[in-house]
This record gives C-alpha cells, sequence and structure tokens, in this order.
C-alpha cells in the first residue's frame, strides 16, 4: 500500500460541548479539574435526557437575526474562534490565506427546517422562503461566507463519523495542493426527531452514558463542535500534533449495528496505519468511539483488544455525551490535547470492567509522553473511520 | 492535475430514462424527456406544476428483503443505477474485484429529506409512538450509502457529501483523492436528488410557473427535476480496458476556466444564471454546453451534465471542463480527457 502524503501539521484546535466552551475548559474538565462554571450553565437543567446547551442568548446577542437553523454553523463558529486563538490566527487573516473549511454533521447540507416542516406537516401551507433560506445555508457555506473563505467548502454527511472523515478529507485537500489552511472538524445539534429516533431504536439511557462499562445501557445524546486547524508541516505556526494518517472503511453490514468483528473498523484502522507509516504496536492510546451501547463497544472492545494490546484506552462521551457528527471532530481536538499536554484523561462513566469486551479505559489521569494515537469513530450505515495522529516536537 | 484517473463505467437515470443510452439518444434528438404536472395546494389555491420525473425503477431479486424494505424511493434509484454503472465497468454479472479495494461515494443536495419528513411528520402527529426505527434508519443522510454498501457488498471506504450544488465535484475529488493515495482501486461514485414534495411546492410559490425549461434564458425557467449519474472511477489499468475517459483534474476553487476545447456548464434555469456563466468562462454562449432542458433543475444536475460530457469526450476526443457555479460564485471545474 502506498504511503506518500504531504506531512500534515494541526496548528490548532477548538471546541465547545458539555465539556465547556473552549479547549482549556475542556480539558479540565476532562481530567477532573474544576472549570469557571461557564460549562455547568451550558447543560439545560431541565432536559436531563441528553447534553442539550443553552446558547441561544449567546447567539442572538451576536447575531440578532439569529434563526434556530443556524446554531450548528454558529457552534462550529465558537470552535474555529477558539482554534483561530490556540494558532495565534486572527479572523483577518484567514482572508489572506487560501483556506478550506470541510464540517461534518448530520443533519446534512439541506439544514432539516423544523419549524417549516411542522408547519407543513399539519396542513399550515406555510411560506417556503425560510426553506429555501436554511438550504443556501449548511453549515459549511455559512462559515465560509461568514468567515470570508476563498478555499474549497465542503459538508461531510457520515452519520457519527463525519467529523473525523471531514479531518481526513481536508489533509487530502492540502496533498492536493488546493489550499493552504483547512478549517476543519465536525459539528452538531439535537433535533427532537433524532432523539425520538435513537429512542424508538432502544439506543439511549436515561443518565449520562458509561462506556465500556459492565452496566453500561446506552448512549446519551449530546451537543457540539470540535474543529482542528490543518496546515502543510513547515507552516510558520508551531504544530501541537500532526496529522499522520486517517482511513475509513464500511462494515457491509447492517445500517444501525456496527459489525459484531469490527470488519469496517479493521480496515480503516490498516489504511491509517499505513499511511503514517506506523505499526500497530507503535500506537500509545486509542481514543475509543464509546458510544455506551452494547454492540458498539463490544465491537469496538474486542477489535482493541485483539490487535493493540499495549494501547491505553480512553472514552471521553461520558462527559460531552455523544454528539453525533462531531464527535469525531471533538474528540480529534481531545487527542491533540492529550499527546501535546502527555496526560490522558479519566475515562467519566466507566467504573466496573466488562470481561465480554476486554479492555479497560482509564480510571483515572495517566501522565505520558504519549507519541502516537488512534480515534477510533463508527456511524450508522456501517461507516468506520480512524484518524492516526502523533506528538511534534 | 491527477494521473491515472479513469472513468470505467456509467450509470444513468433521469426523466429520459434509465441507461447510457437514454442519454445518447437525447442528445441525438430521438428521445424527450418525461414531464408530468402535480396539481399543489398552496396559500393561493391550489397550482399546476410540471415536474421532470423520473420513471420507477425495478430492482434485482438478489436485493436482500432486509435490505429493500428499508430502501425509500431515492435509494432505490441510486441502487439501480449504481448496478448499470458496475455491469458497464466490470462486465454484467462479472465477479467484483476484492470488495475492500472498492470504495463508494455519495453525493447529494436533498439526500433523503423525503423520508425525514415522513419521520417528521409521524412524529408530529403520533408522537413517541409514530418514530419508527426502520423509518429514521432511512433518514439519516447517509442511507442511500448504506443501502448500497449491504446490498452490493462494497468494503473499501464510504463517503457521503451533502454541500447541496457543490456536492456533485466535491464528491468527485473525495474519490479520486482515495485512489491518488491507495485507500482503494475503484470506487463507485453516485451523485444525485429525487423530487420531494417540496420542490414543487416551493415552485408553486413563484409568481409565474415556467412551462418549459430553458437554461440559456435570462428570467426564471426553473421545473424541478431528479435523477442519479453513476460513475466508476478506477485507477488506470486495473479494469482491463479504457473505459470511457480519463479525468485530468478536479479543482474545487479555480480562480479561472481550464484551458480546453468544449466546456459544459450546470445551468439549470435560474435568473441570470446563464449570464454568470458566460462571464466567468468568458465565452460566447454557442461554445458552451448546457442540457437541463433534459432532466430538470436540481442541484446535482451537474452529474448528469458530466455523464454527457464523459460519453461526449469519448465519442469526439475532445477535453472538456465541466463547471459549476454556486449562487454565491463560488466555482468548481471537472477537467475530463481521452
Amino acid at each position: 500500500m502506498k504511503v506518500a502524503r504531504t506531512p500534515v501539521w494541526i496548528t490548532g484546535i477548538g471546541c465547545v460541548s458539555a465539556a465547556g466552551i473552549g479547549r482549556n475548559d475542556a480539558m479540565k474538565r476532562l481530567v477532573g479539574e474544576a472549570v469557571s462554571g461557564a460549562c455547568e450553565n451550558l447543560l439545560d437543567p431541565g432536559e436531563s435526557r441528553f447534553f442539550k446547551l443553552r446558547l441561544e442568548e449567546k447567539w442572538r446577542a451576536r447575531f440578532p437575526r439569529f434563526h434556530e437553523g443556524e446554531a450548528p454553523s454558529l457552534l462550529a463558529l465558537l470552535a474555529i474562534e477558539d482554534a483561530l486563538d490556540s494558532a495565534g490566527l486572527e479572523a483577518a487573516d484567514l482572508r489572506r490565506l487560501r483556506v478550506g473549511i470541510c464540517l461534518g454533521s448530520t443533519t446534512g447540507g439541506a439544514n432539516y427546517q423544523e419549524e417549516f416542516a411542522t408547519a407543513y406537516n399539519t396542513g399550515k401551507l406555510p411560506d417556503p422562503a425560510p426553506l429555501m433560506e436554511s438550504f443556501r445555508n449548511n453549515s459549511a457555506q455559512f462559515l465560509a461566507r461568514e468567515l470570508g473563505l476563498r478555499g474549497p467548502v465542503q459538508l461531510v454527511n457520515n452519520a457519527c463519523t463525519s467529523g473525523a472523515d471531514a479531518i481526513g478529507i481536508g489533509a487530502s485537500w492540502l496533498d492536493a495542493g488546493l489550499c493552504d489552511v483547512v478549517l476543519c472538524g465536525g459539528t452538531e445539534i439535537i433535533l427532537m426527531k433524532m432523539y425520538y429516533g435513537f429512542k424508538s431504536l432502544m439506543l439511549c439511557s436515561d443518565r449520562p452514558c458509561r462506556p465500556f462499562d459492565r452496566n453500561r445501557d446506552g448512549l446519551t445524546l449530546g451537543e457540539g463542535a470540535g474543529v482542528v486547524i490543518l496546515e502543510k508541516a513547515g507552516s510558520p505556526r508551531r504544530p501541537l500534533a500532526a496529522m499522520l494518517g486517517y482511513g475509513c472503511g464500511s462494515d457491509a453490514h447492517h445500517p444501525t449495528t456496527p459489525h459484531p468483528e469490527a470488519r469496517g473498523l479493521a480496515l480503516a484502522t490498516r489504511i491509517a496505519l499505513a499511511q503514517a507509516g506506523a505499526a500497530a504496536g507503535a500506537v500509545d492510546f486509542i481514543n475509543v468511539h464509546g458510544t455506551a451501547t452494547r454492540h458498539n463497544d463490544l465491537a469496538e472492545g474486542g477489535f482493541i483488544a485483539a490487535n493493540f494490546p499495549r494501547a491505553r484506552v480512553v472514552a471521553t462521551k461520558g462527559v460531552t455525551g455523544h454528539t453525533l457528527g462531531a464527535a469525531g471532530g471533538l474528540e480529534a481536538v481531545f487527542t491533540v490535547l492529550s499527546l501535546s499536554k502527555g496526560r490522558l484523561p479519566v475515562s467519566r462513566g466507566f467504573s466496573e470492567a466488562d470481561p465480554e469486551i476486554g479492555v479497560e479505559p482509564t480510571r483515572a489521569i495517566e501522565e505520558g509522553p504519549y507519541g502516537c494515537a488512534l480515534s477510533f469513530s463508527l456511524g450508522f450505515g456501517g461507516v468506520n473511520s480512524v484518524l492516526c495522529l502523533g506528538r511534534t516536537p | 492535475m491527477i494521473a491515472g484517473v479513469r472513468i470505467g463505467g456509467i450509470g444513468h437515470l433521469s426523466a429520459l430514462g434509465q441507461g447510457k443510452a437514454a442519454l445518447e439518444q437525447a442528445l441525438a434528438g430521438a428521445r424527450l424527456p418525461q414531464v408530468v404536472y402535480k396539481n399543489v395546494v398552496t396559500a393561493r389555491g391550489v397550482v399546476e406544476v410540471p415536474v421532470y420525473q423520473a420513471p420507477e425503477v425495478v430492482l434485482p431479486p438478489e436485493v436482500p428483503a432486509s435490505v429493500r424494505r428499508r430502501m425509500p424511493r431515492i435509494s432505490r434509484m441510486f441502487h439501480a443505477t449504481v448496478l448499470d454503472a458496475m455491469a458497464d465497468a466490470f462486465g454484467p454479472g462479472a465477479p467484483l474485484p476484492d470488495p475492500e479495494r472498492i470504495g463508494l461515494v455519495v453525493g447529494t443536495g436533498l439526500g433523503c429529506l423525503d423520508s425525514a419528513n415522513t419521520f417528521h411528520r409521524r412524529v408530529i402527529l403520533e408522537g413517541a409512538a409514530g418514530s419508527s426505527p426502520t423509518l429514521f434508519a432511512s433518514s439519516v443522510q447517509n442511507a442511500m450509502a448504506a443501502h448500497l454498501t449491504i446490498s452490493c457488498g462494497l468494503r473499501g471506504p464510504t463517503c457521503t457529501v451533502t454541500t447541496m450544488e457543490q456536492s456533485t465535484f466535491g464528491a468527485f475529488r473525495v474519490a479520486v483523492d482515495w485512489i491518488g493515495n491507495d485507500s482503494a482501486d475503484h470506487v463507485v461514485l453516485a451523485i444525485g436528488d429525487a423530487l420531494v414534495d417540496f420542490n414543487a411546492y416551493v415552485v408553486a410559490h413563484k409568481p409565474e410557473i415556467p412551462r418549459e425549461l430553458s437554461p440559456r434564458a435570462p428570467g426564471c425557467t426553473v421545473v424541478a427535476g431528479e435523477g442519479v449519474a453513476v460513475f466508476v472511477l478506477s485507477r488506470d489499468g486495473t479494469l482491463g480496458k479504457s473505459g470511457t475517459c480519463g479525468i485530468e483534474d478536479v479543482q474545487l476553487c479555480p480562480e479561472r476556466c481550464p484551458d480546453v476545447p468544449r466546456v459544459s456548464v450546470a445551468a439549470f434555469g435560474a435568473p441570470g444564471q446563464w449570464a454568470r456563466y458566460q462571464r466567468w468562462i468568458g465565452r460566447p454562449g454557442d461554445e458552451i454546453d448546457c442540457h437541463a432542458q433534459f432532466f430538470g433543475s436540481f442541484v446535482t444536475g451537474s452529474a448528469i451534465e458530466t455523464a454527457i460530457a464523459a460519453l461526449r469526450v469519448s465519442r469526439d476526443g475532445l477535453r472538456t471542463a465541466c463547471v459549476q457555479l454556486t449562487d454565491h460564485g463560488e466555482a468548481q471545474a471537472l477537467v475530463l480527457g481521452p
């Protein structure tokens, strides 16, 4: 398998989720430190069934004509601003460079217009103008205009691997010379119809999820955005980590259940490691998808136990919830933080090992150094994506 | 510049019918599209709206029943067209190459919007009791890809791109990059959209309803349509035949039009659209190809325009650029060569 690809640096990271607004609060929260309290206010106390962020007032103060359909774009904007800050870039710098944007989300290019659809479906014959407006404003296109970007624009819709795929596609744009900088990752708002959908599949827990735990009883949905800034190696900015490889593979098995032997995940991992020029034994830790559903954790954990016996395992959805299309982006940010700080967070929610899985995520903070990490994403449709990231000197 | 990626097979479905031959017959003036009229209820009363509608497809019995019952209309359209393209590339009934080396990229503007809306309607009307897990799984935007990978046994990389009109060439870029970085030897690239209730509803609110799509007219002649084009891209030398044509480049934000003898554009009757294309390309209109009058107005119609361009490159050997401009002025271009 050919391995050559342009070396890519991650020069900026940013995120917003139930773990907090910004990378610094998120990392503190992940390692169990007290934070300012901002992140506590993100959680809607009236909505215990999923990690609902309460940011409407913030949006309305900044964008007086804010519409709820724009919420995924604005979450991504918060993450981008955090990432620009970490890279030492100003928004104005983006207009001088060839900057592309590639985002993942499950809500699609046509942001689903719940307000219009509700009126239409109850016979109210609404004005279609808001529907057309939402069609023209998927998150990638909205932010490309908002930020004045001159590079490629793309939205990826691979269910829960979307954020990771967006990062992989962004790296390939640099490889092809299509742009100098890429803003990439994922963003997600939980629509009520999605909540009902997951409930109908009996995949939801009524309490914060417990990834890889023997008593896990399902996922907890969450909202958020995670963005990384990619540049070719040698950029004037300091690298936080290296993007070494990306692979994806399909289970070709079932629309909503992973292949029991993680067939697609195995292919995705092989491709990512081949691009990185790394052996499985070089992997120090894996940020798992870890949804806390029975089938996901069994398939993913079994694959890790068989192929990465030395690697440490980190599961972060106990803090963020499952942010669907944003998860791959958020967890790439957390992986970069772990590599750059040499410190693995606690896998919140995990307490009792499941002998069927054969893998135990971190129970306490673990100190590095760590040189090479994988971030796994699995999704509906049998999609699997793997990012291989490395520490930079 | 991309080296060594060829279009090995093509599939097509639109108001012209199913198959490459339908496109060739239309180009020869021997076939017309199927235009049907829908009565749409609006606040202004009932409005008659024309739409370009593809024929219903028949799936082969090999498609597992468990997959078939989950497939909404758009998935069936994609599936039938993918089977045609794979037969064109690999030979009818021929065994597939290593399924882990065959990737799948789906490009779509509206995707499974119809299923998503049906699911939403049932939740609104019936609450949690109306929330069907099968319908929910078919309403996520990568459902078409899921159905295709399961029923066709494609186990390589899979991706769904949904950037409205930018989906077509964005999807091409993903596919050629996978072959370029050796993630796959072949990529099945399926691009298209299906009519949903909302299409005719939106058109019905225009001050005047066009009766005929004329992509070169200055005013609005949008007539909603639907269709799918599928391309099997292969690394040069892996098919045992030359295929339809080569892919020379996929440019996602070019500053100017590629310098080629022929240009095809994805104009579909939006007001002022043709003039914008002419300005960006810098050529007189009679040197620019456009065929939306064959298949209707939809955001990924550029895929069918690309299939037509590929057939022409195969026939006359002239390099061609297919160009897409967005409402906001961003450009994309695909360069095809013999």
